[in-house]
């Protein structure tokens, strides 16, 4: 039913737009289907008025009535096929002006035939335009008052009351009808400009709409809008997403959306800083130096359950519009790979800063005790680097030896003044006694492998120096003297070095027997043995000069060393005259450990004095570069131990402590030959 | 002008009197001093001060709390206070402004940073 009215419709359509789909302009448009309209009106009209015509004996009414209806058929048939629209309503209103004309002069019945003319000014107008229409109707107006007005041609014998009546009525039709008409087109023609005006504007605003889309699609940075909820407006940059690692922002709250990504404190003060930021009282240059936000580290969950760190750089400004929904503009930049340039610079500067150090202590240090130390420290390496790659061996032990070796390894430097390097090998030492308690996975002991392939670097970094060095130096004296002389030269630096760093006057009698001649095996060994003892002395034994007077002993205290060979051993005497052992601070920190704590109080001496041995076990209460660690004596202890050697204490608590280690003769070089 | 500086420290009082009576525009200003917060409070109240240089951790009263104290009276909400501290944690000086301070300044103090944050407040 819908379909075949729609049918109807589009068929009727047809027939009034004769057919021309390109009619899209609205007044051209109706302008046509009024042209048609008022063709077949008038044509089904003249061919009714021939019929009667012809009914009524009228003959050459009706003829003239069929002849015209002729004519504006085969007009409707060419506007169709010519659309030649302008003469297709010329024909029309000649062929009216003649009909009507020909209805004035006849009369019509009962004089009805004038009647029609005020018809005319409307058609005219609309199909010829406001100025041939306004003429056609103007020169028709002429010629009906002449019709009624001369008695010949007035048929219907109006009287000429009544003809001026009709005349007057249309020419107030006429002129009402060329008033609308100009009106019309004015009004039309103002429209369209006004039309193209908005078109062109809506295009400047297309145009510009597609440089702001282009900004916000391309800019490397988070641009976003704030209202007074701190919730995001609709418009932000393209970037910003991928910032926030989340679509859908417009409505969300910044606070939210950096909630789960910062530490409470932070996100407090951003609360706080986002409240003056809307508010007034803080002026913008100040929120600019306390913005919280200016350098931020944000997490992220990355792939794995892994946490990823970004830095983030906002900046936020006012908008200087009053009653602006959104009156805060942000921007955000991810300045995670420029602060991590910086820090990498940071490193490098600070390794500059080490070679520079390195440098300087190589021209001020012999070179064999730099080779030498070398030596004994890659040593140490290859022995905790062998350990990790093999099979089967406990993690636990690997960090117990990696714990050693790394001690050793920083007195070792401490000894040389290589500072940097020592306090590079401190903060590794830190990892691994902080693996040691939380507990080990494959992956920290991975971290421990490459940390120790860091310290290998450096270590061949300062090798390269060393040889660049050697070309320039002469090292004849300590060449001459052996390894003896240079174990009493690198142990005198190291006395008066730390000696200096903790204001502890310390004074070094070293004695060694002229066949005390040391093997290389044991030459590591007992340095390594001795550098513990010294630090611990420092550490531990040796008073501060004040109390040392207070107490009658020489404010200047005194390390002696002495190395025997007797019966087939080396013996090492090694004594300080500081405090001794403090026995009490032994028990009360035996009383804080989980193992001990029960048995602490009824420790005898020889059981508190073995307590130091224990790896980990330390009075200190901050582990600092001179001690704390709990690893120096183990160290003399495993190292003495794993020489198949003994290793004997006495204490004199105020007065001093000795040392005495005895190692098989294997180690000296008289006892091989024998 | 009468500037009252209240740091519990009197070499910090100094360093900050001379760096202001080194520049010609502060020469000529009366300096009253403080060592503590309740001090600072007496002096205030008993007399006219144009411009208060406050330190944060101080005995009696600290200088967050005089700055809360002072705000809370409308008789002192417009007085100009510049917190001079080595409170530098980016909060603590969130904390500060919203106290109420006009600026902030993070010990050791530069000479030039003081001076642009006294321009700042139209002196």
């Amino acid at each position: 039913m819908k379909k075949s009215r729609n049918l109807f419709v589009r068929a009727a359509m047809n027939i009034l737009t004769s057919g021309d789909v390109t009619l899209f302009e609205l007044g051209q448009r109706s302008r046509v289907i009024f042209l048609n309209a008022v063709t077949i009106a008038g044509a089904v009209m003249i061919s009714l008025f021939a019929v009667i015509g012809f009914l009524s004996g009228n003959v050459p009414l009706g003829l003239a009535c069929a002849v015209a209806a002729l004519i504006v058929s085969i007009n409707f048939l060419s506007i169709r096929l010519f659309r030649r629209y302008m003469l297709g309503g010329i024909v029309d209103c000649l062929v009216i002006f003649i009909f009507y004309y020909y209805l004035v002069l006849s009369g019509g019945e009962a004089g009805s035939g004038v009647l029609w003319i005020n018809t005319y000014p409307l058609i005219t107008l609309f199909l010829l335009g406001s100025v041939a229409g306004s003429v056609v109707a103007l020169t028709f107006g002429v010629a009906v008052a002449v019709a009624v007005f001369v008695p010949a041609l007035n048929a219907a014998a109006f009287s000429p009351l009544y003809s001026a009546r009709v005349i007057g009525t249309y020419f107030f039709i006429w002129l009402f009808s060329f008033i609308y008409e100009v009106v019309r087109k004015l009004t039309l023609s103002r429209l369209e400009d006004s039309n193209s005006r908005l078109a062109k504007t809506s295009d400047a605003l297309q145009a510009e709409k597609k440089q702001t889309d282009d900004i916000l699609s391309g800019v490397q940075e988070g641009i976003f809008l704030l209202n007074r909820d701190y919730c995001l407006g609709d418009v932000h940059s393209a970037y910003l997403s991928g910032i926030f690692e989340q679509e859908d922002l417009p409505g969300s709250s910044l606070l939210d959306l950096l909630r789960s990504h910062l530490p409470e404190q932070d996100l407090t003060a951003t609360a706080d800083f986002l409240e003056m930021l809307f508010g007034s009282t803080v002026n913008s240059e100040l929120l600019r130096e306390i913005n919280p936000l200016s350098e931020i580290r944000c997490t992220y969950s990355g792939e794995g359950g892994l946490v990823r760190g970004k830095m983030l750089r906002f900046t936020f400004a006012r908008i200087n519009a009053p009653d602006s929904p959104y009156p805060v503009l942000g921007v955000v930049s991810d300045v995670t790979s420029e602060y991590e340039l910086k820090q990498q610079l940071t490193v490098e500067e600070r390794k500059h800063k080490q070679s520079m150090e390195n440098l300087f202590r190589i021209i001020h240090v012999d070179p064999l005790m730099m080779r030498e130390f070398i030596s004994d420290t890659e040593a140490e390496l290859e022995h905790a680097n062998t350990l990790m790659k093999t099979e089967g061996v406990p993690g636990e032990e690997i960090l117990a030896t990696l714990g050693t070796s790394s001690h050793a390894i920083k007195g070792n430097a401490l000894l040389l003044g290589l500072d940097e390097f020592a306090s590079k090998v401190h903060a590794y030492e830190d990892s691994i006694k902080e693996i040691r308690t939380k507990g080990h996975s494959w992956r920290d002991l991975l971290a421990l492998t490459v940390g120790l392939g860091d310290i290998r670097t450096d270590l061949e970094e300062l090798n390269t120096l060393i040889s660049r060095i050697e070309k320039f130096q002469l090292n004849t004296a300590a060449r001459a003297s052996g390894a003896n002389s240079l174990l009493q030269l690198s142990l005198d630096k190291f006395i008066r070095k730390e000696s200096e760093r903790l204001e502890l006057p310390v004074h070094l009698q070293f004695q060694s027997d002229e066949d005390a001649l040391l093997s290389d095996e044991y030459r590591k060994l007992v340095k390594d043995v001795l550098v513990q003892l010294v630090r611990n002395s420092f550490a531990h034994g040796i008073e501060a000069a004040e109390r040392r007077q207070a107490k009658g002993k020489n404010p200047e205290a005194s390390i002696s060393i002495r190395l025997e060979n007797n019966d087939d051993e080396l013996l090492i005497h090694y004594r300080d005259d500081g405090a001794g052992l403090d026995l009490a601070g032994i028990r009360r920190r035996a009383a804080q450990l989980p193992l001990l704590a029960e048995r602490a109080a009824g420790l005898n001496e020889a059981e508190l004095v073995r307590l130091i041995f224990m790896p980990g076990f330390s009075t200190a209460v901050n582990a600092g570069m001179e001690a704390g660690r709990g690893e120096g004596m183990a160290l003399v202890r495993s190292r003495v131990q794993e020489a198949g050697g003994k290793l004997a204490l006495k204490n004199n608590p105020g007065q001093y402590l000795e040392w005495t280690i005895r190692l098989p003769g294997t180690g000296s070089s008289a006892a091989a030959i024998a | 002008m009468t500037i009252l500086v209240v740091d519990d420290s009197r070499i910090m009082r100094n360093i900050i009197k001379n760096t202001l009576t080194g520049n010609s525009r502060y020469a000529h200003a009366q300096y009253l001093e403080s060592p503590d917060g309740r001090e600072a409070q007496r002096i205030i109240s008993s007399q006219k001060i144009d411009l208060l240089l406050l330190d944060w951790n101080m005995p009696m009263l600290n200088g967050l709390e005089l700055v809360k104290k002072l705000r809370a009276d409308p008789l002192y909400a417009k007085l100009p206070i510049i917190m001079i501290t080595s409170e530098s944690a980016k909060y603590s000086v969130i904390e500060a402004v919203k106290a109420g301070v006009n600026d902030y300044l993070i010990k050791p103090v530069s000479e030039k940073l003081l001076m642009e944050k006294l321009e700042r407040l139209g002196f």
